[in-house]
């Protein structure tokens, strides 16, 4: 085997020779559009002798052309910790081309800059990262149209765990391809991703989110993850560890299927971590960091004897990946004699004559860049997304479906809310006639309707931007939709429950209650209700797209809910409120909606019997006397529901506020 | 393509010509072929023997330390298969059994492990590889007697301890077993953690500094000493120790008894590639100092992989391999699937042992070559011929004593309630958060409710005040108690069914150590609010009053103990909680008169701790609170005009104030001991 090895290494260094010449020689050649299918189906052991694609000064046009991406003199600093402007470099002085049909692996010990050099490449820094130097590419300027042309599969895959395969997919196409693609094309080009990435089986399958059955594997989720970004058929595919977490099989089939693309003119370039020994033979290029500097560019076999040159054998029988990373990781312990072999390694590369064909490279397409004419926007501008209210549509129709889909929260919390009215109808059953008693408990079983609708439902709500943050950045990152859509499609997809629901309770709670029977009183209370349960949902919503966070948003909401309950008029009278908290009878909810409530109950009823064991006892004799008491004004009632309305609109409208603040500021 | 490729490495393996020769089953002809140099009678392997014992073999039998080889032989095991609908089948054919005098129809059953054998020794690193699947896992578990619920290991199977059969006692007594998911109390540091497991798992002869010195013996073994004071933290909340760390304490606390074997469910999953040869260096270690190491492991990595003394390669549940890396380089060319060189042979061995999908008779079948292969070898047939001869060395010393807990009743309680007082001390969330916010409510409460007078609304509004207070000291305590108390639950159980204490050890110290945090509360709360307020002034009403809040704070502390030994996670118990909680609360007095509480719930209203609470606080206030006190204008008719009177309102009476104190204290017991009594249920049940 270790002849055949040997041999394998004779026979593609003169290939790779070839394939230089053929790059420098196209200049002012005709253009060459490769078809795609028309490529022999070559073995994957001699990839180069693949047909390269050929470029000409007057035309831009990766997705004719294939994409070839280099980069020259790139550092990229990254903001260290807040205080003041301290800036750490991450990438020193690396430069590099990427050519189509090259399945090029980024190796190197962690820490050593892999993934910020990849997302500097698919103009995907992270917020606060200064970048220096030239990436082009096909000799233009990276710019947000990145986002258009290249894929990007992350590390950590975020998908609605709810959906389908084929509803994800579905959703996906919606959103990415362009408003001319047919409903027939659409499906087609599923199908055939479908097909391609091995999915067909799996497409009425959940996508499932943490350690419930009936999901996805991880490797069908990384695959999936890659159909999405082939979608709009990149020409350039970025992947961040494509492999963590999948065993060797999964992992196996995953690089055979970005082998096969790269195959058929896709750039590929693909950072990964300790690969197996057989994952590490598909890669037909890699390129080997050190502390953010390139050790090594080029075929794997030549890594080992350019590493075998400068004194570091593998040893048989040893994973090649595992030795390269091996030799330039900083061992514990002995930090300042391991950081200074790689280095030396670094500059060793620097001037071996693997790095100056290289740079050859480079520097023609930097040339090209500069002397070309190229006519940059027919590509990048010929595209035309989906209309707004299309893509609102989607949006929301995915939203809803997720929350009709979520299996514990919403039926559990309907059968929860259900119970609760039973309860509390079986517990005031009976209790509430026009008495002295019925006066308290009809007070209390206001009360108890108005916080079961408050908290219940706040508190459930506060998870839902947070949770959805990620996946919300990424995808309007790459402007699949505004803030604006994501915010109004949610609120539109919690809207039906959030008016049933509380209906429902309310059916419940006031027939077994037997509290009053007119239909002005229920009607009222049914309102009340209902506009209770979706201002706290909005104070909620308000409150997470603030912080962001649930622990912080509980740490600032808590208080201020219990300030509200303790003066919503059954605990304290109004009237006799400190000045310090004057303010709370406008922004309270629950005052406004007891209130009304109460006016409800109470206004025009005449004779409340009194105690009948003494005389001296302290009598409500008319429901005036018992509005008066909690300093109620039965005119009040459609100036609370309006208000209601209002603290509905305003919760809401600052919550799309700190969320779109939010978005721009990532 | 990973399918071309295994072909490509096999079908390149087999061009070997003496392995198509031997193939064919000629080992006659073969002795002169180069299989002969590895498995013909020529070069005999001596590692299938036991090694040469280690030098300090004169250790007295008084040590805990004796080395033992761990067989095993013809080891079935079945595990219950979920058919889809099975339940509603199962439930036919139960009852077609009963009518048609079929008394037993066996549910169906898959075969796990096949016959499986294998032997580890003293001073060895074994590693059970194999791909997902090939029934590591089951096997360990089966060599640990753990294996869960449903699996059943044939009684065909044996397991001997230095030839000596053993059951599941004598096994615990010597084996340690190292779970793949570490569970640890997070607000501990290394240290603390370790000296706690000295308490409750050595023997109990010793006395406590020879405890610490030996924790402190395995700090240094175990390299811990850089991180024994370091909190150990909750991944992915609280920063502790780092993975390697965390599995090495894990270690750390399996060692600390020293036992002679040691077996590890996949020590290095989610570790990275240095941290995860650290761990390993720290098992072969163990494993040169005389011990029995057997680990499980997906994908070691090259270095890895030479740290192994000894492979046991599984597929398919049947043994395919063991003996050392050196042997399997010789039985897999053998076979004709030779590893190519810059490859790492663990890869290799997985990837050929490996069911590929889409091609599953083929792989089976070359599985099963292999696996036959093996067992026909020479090397297997010398572990037949060892295993045969049973009664290998001296038998086995009888376990220490047949205590089933190896501390004392008292010595468990103490280490529990040291344990559980550190955690208390330690947890932000429970001093620091609930001191910080039972001030900052009492301040809000007091602020808003500042200087009531003895008015028409002041009785309303000190009404709601006090009421406040009952419903402040409940929620916070029972979601408090429900959050610290679940998290620690899965620690619980998993040490109690190691034997380290009993379930009432653990209730008691742990009750008892959070209590000093439940009087301090009430205590911050009442001496807060009350003065701001302005309720009864007076010592008495004052110690009255903090009194009833203490219990009506232990109360909820008790129920909240309650609802999450009763569900099965935080999560189920926080949303179990509220419901359970809003009758006590209707009935208190407050939302609905007592007097009016509907007939068939009046028993609910006795278990009311608000109704009990609310009434005493509400007695404790106005019941001396004279006629013309509270300033009334005559004409008002709805103006209570004395104490007695809003007592009268709200249907309570004067007399029934110590009452209230029994009531009180009654579901405070009662709740404990349910709470116990569910817990023992609980840890019981999972058995």
């Amino acid at each position: 085997m270790s002849d055949s090895d040997s041999k394998r290494i004779d026979v593609e260094a003169p290939e790779r020779v070839e394939q230089h010449e053929l790059q420098v020689m196209p200049v002012g050649s005709t253009i060459e559009v490769p078809s795609l299918d028309s490529t022999p189906k070559l073995s994957k052991r001699n990839s180069s002798e693949r047909s390269l694609p050929l470029r000409s000064y007057s035309k831009w046009s990766p997705t004719e052309q294939g994409a070839t991406l280099v980069w020259r003199d790139l550092c990229v600093y990254t903001n260290v910790g807040g205080s003041g402007q301290r800036m750490k470099r991450i990438i020193n002085n690396s430069t590099g081309a990427i050519q189509p049909g090259t399945l090029m692996a980024l190796m190197g010990s962690s820490g050593s800059g892999k993934t910020t050099l990849m997302s500097t490449l698919a103009f995907r820094q992270p917020a606060g990262t200064v970048v220096q130097g030239d990436i082009l590419i096909n000799g233009r300027r990276i710019g947000p149209f990145m986002h258009r042309i290249s894929g990007y599969v992350y590390q950590d895959d975020l998908f609605l765990g709810s959906l389908t395969v084929l509803e994800h997919l579905n959703f996906m196409a919606h959103l990415r391809l362009d408003r001319r693609v047919s409903k027939e094309e659409r499906r087609l080009i599923i199908k055939e991703l479908l097909e391609r990435t091995g999915l067909l089986s799996a497409a009425q399958t959940r996508i499932g989110s943490g350690d419930d059955k009936k999901v996805l594997s991880g490797g069908e989720r990384k695959r999936l993850a890659f159909a999405v970004e082939l979608l709009n058929n990149p020409v350039i595919l970025f992947c961040d560890e494509p492999t963590t977490g999948l065993d060797s099989y999964s992992a196996q089939q995953l690089v055979a299927t970005l082998y096969e693309l790269a195959q058929k003119g896709t750039t590929i370039l693909c950072t990964i971590h300790q690969p197996s020994s057989q994952l590490f033979d598909n890669f037909n290029n890699v390129m080997l960091l050190a502390d953010g500097r390139v050790a090594f560019t080029g075929s794997p076999q030549h890594a080992l004897s350019f590493f075998a040159n400068h004194g570091y054998y593998c040893p048989e029988a040893y994973n090649p990946a595992d030795f390269l990373i091996g030799v330039l990781a900083t061992d514990p312990g002995y930090e300042q004699a391991s950081q200074r072999s790689a280095q030396h390694l670094c500059d060793q590369f620097a001037v071996s004559s693997a790095a100056k064909q290289r740079d050859m490279l480079v520097n023609l397409e930097i040339h090209m860049a500069q002397s070309g004419n190229f006519p940059f926007d027919t590509e990048v501008e010929s595209f035309r997304g989906v209309a707004w209210y299309k893509r609102f549509h989607v949006v929301w129709l995915r939203a809803s479906l997720t929350l009709l889909r979520d299996p514990t929260i919403q039926w559990l919390r309907f059968i929860q809310k259900i119970a609760m009215a039973f309860i509390i109808g079986a517990c005031f059953a009976g209790t509430t006639e026009p008495s002295q008693l019925g006066v308290q408990a009809v007070q209390g079983a206001l009360f108890i309707m108005i916080s079961e609708n408050t908290y219940h439902p706040m508190y459930s709500v506060l998870n839902l931007f947070p949770q959805g943050f990620p996946l919300f950045m990424r995808e309007t990152r790459s402007g699949l939709y505004s803030t604006g859509q994501y915010y109004a499609a949610n609120i539109l997809a919690l809207l039906p429950g959030m008016i049933i629901e509380p209906l429902i309770f309310v059916i419940i709670c006031y027939w077994l209650t037997g509290l009053r029977s007119t239909f002005y009183a229920f009607g009222v209370t049914a309102m009340c209700v209902v506009l209770v349960m979706n201002v706290a949902t909005a104070c909620g919503c308000f409150f997470s797209t603030a912080f962001n966070s649930v622990p912080l948003a509980m740490a600032y909401l808590v208080p201020l809910d219990y300030i509200f309950m303790i003066t919503s008029g059954i605990f304290i009278q109004v009237n006799s409120l400190p000045v310090a908290f004057w303010w709370t009878q406008f922004l309270s909810w629950m005052l406004y909606a007891n209130e009304a409530m109460t006016a409800a109950q109470w206004s025009g009823v005449q004779n409340i019997t009194c105690f009948q064991e003494s005389a001296d006892l302290p009598c409500f004799h008319t429901g005036q006397d018992v509005l008066d008491k909690y300093s109620f004004n039965e005119s009040n009632v459609y100036r609370n529901l309006l208000a209601m309305v209002g603290l509905y609109f305003g919760f809401h409208l600052l919550g799309y506020y700190c969320l779109w603040r939010r978005a721009r500021k990532l | 393509m990973g399918q071309e490729d295994q072909e490509l490495l096999i079908r390149g393996g087999s061009k070997h010509p003496s392995a198509e020769h031997l193939n064919n089953g000629d080992s006659g002809a073969a002795s002169q072929s180069c299989i002969n140099q590895g498995f013909g009678q020529a070069k005999n392997y001596g590692t299938l023997l036991p090694p040469s014992p280690p030098e300090d073999s004169g250790s007295g039998s008084g040590q805990l330390a004796e080395n033992l080889t761990y067989a095993w032989h013809n080891m079935d095991i079945f595990g219950a298969v979920n058919q889809p609908g099975s339940g509603w089948r199962q439930l036919v054919n139960r009852t077609r059994g009963l009518f048609c005098n079929e008394r037993h129809i066996p549910a169906p059953r898959k075969h796990l492990l096949k016959n499986v054998c294998g032997v580890a020794y003293p001073g060895e690193l074994l590693a059970v590889m194999g791909s997902s699947g090939a029934g590591k896992t089951t096997l360990l578990n089966a060599l640990a007697f753990r294996s869960p619920q449903g699996i059943q290991v044939s009684p065909s199977g044996m397991r001997l301890l230095n030839g000596q059969p053993v059951d599941a006692k004598e096994m615990q007594a010597r084996c340690a077993y190292v779970q793949q998911d570490d569970l640890f109390i997070g607000s501990l540091t290394a240290r603390e953690h370790l000296i706690f497991q000295a308490m409750v798992r050595m023997p109990r002869h010793l006395t406590y500094r020879q405890r610490v010195a030996r924790v402190d013996q395995v700090i240094q073994e175990l390299s811990l000493s850089k991180c024994q004071h370091t909190i150990i933290g909750v991944p992915g909340r609280v920063k502790g120790l780092s993975g390697g760390e965390r599995k090495r304490l894990a270690f750390a606390s399996e060692a600390l008894t020293d036992p002679p074997l040691l077996i590890c469910d996949e020590p290095t999953s989610g570790l990275d590639s240095f941290t995860a040869h650290s761990v390993v260096q720290v098992l072969k270690k163990l494993s040169q100092k005389g011990k029995t190491v057997i680990l499980t492991i997906h994908q070691p990595s090259s270095e890895l992989f030479e740290l192994f003394d000894k492979i046991l390669l599984m597929a398919e549940g049947r043994v395919a391999f063991l003996g050392t890396p050196s042997e399997a380089v010789d039985f897999f060319s053998y076979v004709g699937a030779q590893c190519p060189t810059n490859y790492n042979p663990a890869d290799f061995y997985v990837q050929v042992l490996a069911v590929v999908p889409g091609r599953e008779i083929e792989s089976r079948d070359r599985i099963a070559k292999i696996c036959d292969n093996f067992a026909i070898s020479k090397v297997a047939r010398d572990m037949e011929q060892l295993l045969a001869t049973k009664n290998l060395e001296k038998p086995l010393e009888q376990p220490e004593n047949g205590y089933t807990y190896k501390a004392t009743w008292f010595m468990q309680f103490r280490a529990v309630l040291w344990r559980s007082w550190l955690s208390v001390l330690k947890e932000p969330l429970l001093v620091k958060v609930r001191l910080i916010q039972t001030t900052m409510v009492a301040i809000l409460i007091g602020l808003i409710f500042l200087g009531q007078q003895l008015t028409q609304v002041g009785v309303m509004n000190i009404n709601g005040a006090i009421f406040l207070f009952l419903t402040n000291m409940t929620f916070q305590n029972v979601f408090a108690t429900i959050n610290v108390f679940t998290s620690e639950l899965p620690v619980f159980m998993r040490e109690a069914r190691s034997r380290l204490y009993r379930c009432d050890t653990y209730f008691l110290g742990k009750t008892i150590a959070e209590l000093p945090l439940f009087l301090t509360v009430p205590l911050v709360f009442t001496a807060i609010a009350y003065p701001m307020i302005g309720l009864r002034a007076g010592v008495l009403h004052f110690f009255n009053c903090l009194a009833l809040v203490t219990l009506v704070a232990n109360v909820s502390t008790s129920f909240g103990y309650l609802i999450s030994c009763a569900s099965s996670s935080t999560s189920m118990a926080l949303s179990v909680g509220p419901p359970v909680i809003i009758p006590f609360l209707l009935f208190g007095g407050f939302f609905l008169n007592s007097g009016s509480v509907p007939v068939y719930l009046k028993w609910l209203s006795y278990l009311s701790w608000f109704r009990y609470a609310n009434e005493g606080l509400l007695i404790n206030q106005w019941a001396d609170v004279e006629p013309g006190e509270i300033s009334c204008t005559s004409s008002n008719t709805t103006c209570p005009s004395s104490g007695k009177v809003i007592l009268e309102t709200l249907n309570f009476s004067a007399a029934d104030l110590p009452l209230d104190y029994v009531g009180l204290a009654i579901l405070i017991v009662s709740f404990r001991v349910l709470a116990y009594l569910a817990l023992r249920l609980r840890a019981r049940r999972k058995e």
